[in-house]
């Protein structure tokens, strides 16, 4: 019974996976790409590509799951199946199984041709500042500048104005032996963009000095170093835990449903499935699938029974 | 082999159910309606198919043949009756076990390859020598051109040869044909046809729906002619079919009973 199983299972997961379908996930892929290559802010493009990658699995994926067992039961194939001296539960476990490996595996070619695609984007390489020294009259910033890398550089400020007004940063440099200093004007912005030089010939880390004048206060984080560009790095995994655990927990659901019920219903209980938080920990992990597996054993054995429509 | 509304004690009914491969009795079926009566497909029908049996079930569209044969493949449940193959209740595993099914019609999912649904297929029912009984099937019926070919590109003869090969992959002590021969050429035909006298002999049992008279002359032993959802005629084949032939045959065998 557990060989049927698995045999149906891999039977299940090449009917899934063919050429079609790895083309469709890599086109839906290069889409979701294409389209976070125009978000306007950078820092928003990581997020508007994890929404992209699961809307782009949703509108590829639910349909090819769903629509295996249902046309399977419409053409009369699944009335085949079902005549065969093989228990529900293990028809319904290799189904399940099949499909729900087969849907990850296109989820996570969406997701890595869409991170391909909008990892070519070229966004500012920022260096975060690291503080050496700090007292009340200003601080010591640390950038270690990358050796090729050429200045002038534009430093990015976060501060207070607690008045109406302006006020003044002094803005010390230095890089090696070499010095430079000069004074900017601070209004009422949080962030301030200060261009600073390269300092040429001398090479190395860069020491940055801030002294504020005439009550500016400093932000929370830390100063930031804009040196050049490089492409958007989106990171790895391609779909963050939580968007894999959501679409998992939905493509089961989605799963379950095609046996029983039509697959528009299957579908929607899809869609209805990503706004509900999926299990957290392993054991109830197990207990969901055990749940679903066991509804989806329970709508084959009717089907078989022809007791749904 | 027994037929008609003959009652019988419990005891016989245990007795005759050992003996046949296929026992239906009192089969009646309606199909379900919110609203409104519910015209029966299938009223009273008994039916009792011993081995190297082979029951014809004739009758016009519509007469509840393929209804019949869906029951006794446990794919349909009877509003009444009871119906067992080789003494289990249709639709257990040990039924399941014994029975081949070939419904009329299939439609394949187009982008499935044959030998992998008659793998899968043969696999469910058991993992043991797939292979070899896919191969047999595959001879008898003349499918090894078409194997590595999706169903989307098998004309509907080639389709309906993949159907039979699926009914007859496990070997089954009894085999449901439902109009089995429509769109065989003659030469699968002919194999087809040996190859059921063959089971035949060893003792299997066949019953096979068809509106077609000349699909049973030289095979079925027996014929239970259905109209209307009840049994209008039911006998040796040999005293039924004699003397019938040609298009107006099935015409003519209902007009007789009239």
């Amino acid at each position: 019974m557990i060989a049927a199983s698995l045999l149906v299972a891999g039977v299940t997961f090449r009917r899934l996976v063919t050429l079609r379908n790895l083309a469709l996930a890599a086109a839906g892929g290069l889409l979701a790409g294409l389209l976070a290559l125009g978000v306007p802010s950078a820092s928003l493009a990581h997020d508007v590509l994890n929404v992209l990658v699961a809307t782009i699995a949703v509108l590829v994926i639910f349909p090819l799951v769903a629509g295996l067992p249902t046309s399977d039961r419409l053409g009369g194939y699944e009335g085949l199946q079902v005549v065969r001296p093989i228990r529900s539960v293990a028809l319904a476990f290799g189904r399940v199984e099949g499909s729900l490996i087969a849907g990850l595996l296109l989820l996570l070619i969406i997701a890595h041709v869409a991170h391909g695609v909008a990892g070519l984007r070229m966004v500012p390489n920022q260096l975060v500042g690291k503080s050496e020294a700090s007292s009340g009259s200003g601080e010591l910033w640390r950038f270690s500048v990358p050796a090729g890398s050429q200045g002038p550089y534009r430093l990015l400020v976060n501060t207070h104005l607690p008045f109406a007004g302006a006020g003044e940063l002094e803005v010390t440099t230095r890089r090696s032996s070499g010095e430079h200093q000069q004074q900017v004007t601070i209004l009422p912005v949080r962030r301030h963009e200060v261009v600073i030089p390269d300092l040429a010939p001398h090479r190395g880390d860069l020491y940055v000095s801030l002294t504020p004048l005439g009550g500016v206060v400093f932000g929370v984080q830390p100063p930031a170093l804009e040196v050049g560009e490089r492409p958007l790095n989106l990171g790895v995994p391609a779909v963050p835990g939580g968007t894999l655990a959501r679409l998992a927990f939905a493509l089961l659901v989605v799963l379950a449903a095609a046996h029983a019920f039509h697959f528009e219903t299957a579908c929607l209980s899809g869609v209805f499935a990503l706004a509900v938080t999926p299990p957290q920990s392993p054991a109830l992990w197990a207990l969901s699938f055990a749940l679903l597996l066991a509804f989806a054993s329970l709508g084959t054995a009717l089907v078989r029974r022809q007791a749904l429509p | 082999m027994e037929f008609g509304g003959q009652g019988g004690g419990r005891r016989f009914a245990t007795l005759i159910d050992l003996m046949s491969l296929l026992s239906a009795r009192k089969i009646t079926h309606a199909y379900r309606r919110i609203l409104g009566r519910a015209s029966p497909t299938l009223v009273n029908v008994d039916l009792e198919v011993g081995p190297g049996e082979c029951w014809g079930l004739v009758g016009p569209n519509g007469s509840g043949k393929s209804t019949l044969l869906r029951i006794l493949a446990g794919v349909t449940s009877p509003l009444s009756g009871m119906a067992s193959v080789s003494g289990a209740p249709v639709g257990s595993l040990r039924a399941r076990t014994a029975c081949g099914y070939a419904p009329e019609s299939v439609h394949w999912p187009p982008g499935m390859r044959v030998q992998d649904a008659l793998g899968e297929l043969a696999a469910i029912s058991s993992v043991r020598g797939v292979l070899g009984r896919v191969e047999r099937v595959t001879e008898l019926l003349g499918l090894a051109d078409i194997l590595p070919r999706r169903f989307g590109t098998l004309s509907l003869g080639q389709a309906r040869r993949v159907v039979i090969a699926q009914a007859l992959l496990d070997d089954p002590q009894m085999i449901l044909l439902d109009e089995a021969f429509s769109g065989l050429d003659s030469l699968v035909m002919h194999d087809l046809l040996e190859d059921l006298h063959l089971r035949l002999a060893g003792g299997v049992g066949i019953v096979l729906a068809t509106h077609r008279l000349e699909d049973l002359v030289g095979l079925a032993t027996h014929v239970l002619v259905l109209q209307g959802g009840r049994v209008v005629r039911c006998g040796l084949a040999e005293d039924i079919l004699d003397g019938l032939a040609g298009r107006d045959s099935l015409a003519g065998l209902l007009e007789n009973h009239s």
